[in-house]
């Protein structure tokens, strides 16, 4: 004997499509909202980058103002 | 001025028209016999077509549809509704709406189960990670102020710095 294919019932499908449907919107929803995220952390680090640079420069400058300040002579 | 008069013109006579009748040129039906040779009369349809006797209905031996075998899993309309009355049930009056069913074949029943799980489990991984995000906010934003603080009071210690320095030259 053949072997036959066994279905199983799914009752209420139009409920299951509707859900579906819900679960696939708030897919795409969650999709656009983590590349809103994305695009605050880059703009995020971005910042931090200038953070840093400014802070470099600030050292720079406090770095010399120490040495002038303890051995004028060399200035 | 009696020449002018005199003579009468002959006007040569036109004979009148002859009476026509009213509906000779009124839209009239052909009749049957002008168009015999197309017409085809409902009784000699049978004959015209060669047909000599009515077909006979074969009786139905067929089974209903069986539901077709669908490859992809989130392809569009991947599962055929079954509809199990087949012929008895399309002869039968309208009956009224059920509820919607639909006939999935075991195997792919058994992977929407095991997708569904692995569905959860990712869902579950990313409540974790949704965790550990807060907690990474939370210190970035002490951090963050802790920065502020730092930088104010750096700011603050040069004004007092440059207070110190050109008090005395300013004195």
């Amino acid at each position: 004997m053949e072997k036959m294919p066994v279905f199983i019932k799914v009752e209420e499908y139009n409920s299951v499509l509707e859900l579906m449907n819900v679960v696939k919107k708030k897919l795409d929803e969650a999709k656009s909202i983590l590349l809103r995220i994305n695009d605050l952390k880059n703009e995020e680090d971005h910042q931090l980058e200038l953070w840093q640079n400014a802070l470099a420069e600030v050292e720079k400058k406090i770095d010399f103002i120490d040495q002038s300040l303890a051995e004028p002579e060399q200035y | 001025m009696g020449w002018l008069f005199a003579r009468k013109k002959k006007v040569p006579q036109v004979p009148f028209p002859e009476k026509v009748a009213a509906d000779e040129k009124a839209l009239k039906f052909p009749t049957r016999a002008a168009s015999s040779g197309r017409v085809i009369e409902p009784g000699k349809i049978k004959e015209v077509a060669g047909v000599e006797q009515a077909p006979v209905q074969a009786p139905i031996t067929s089974f209903p549809p069986l539901p077709k075998e669908e490859k992809s899993f989130f392809g569009k309309p991947h599962l055929q509704e079954f509809s199990p009355g087949g012929f008895e049930e399309a002869r039968l009056p309208p009956s009224p709406p059920k509820p919607q069913e639909l006939y999935v074949k075991l195997d792919v029943y058994r992977r929407i189960i095991l997708e569904r799980d692995s569905v959860k489990e990712r869902l579950n991984n990313l409540f974790e990670v949704n965790k550990v995000l807060e907690t990474s906010e939370y210190n970035e934003e002490s951090n963050f102020s802790r920065l502020k603080r730092s930088m104010t009071m750096l700011h603050n210690n040069l004004l007092e710095i440059d207070k110190i320095m050109f008090k005395s030259q300013g004195d």
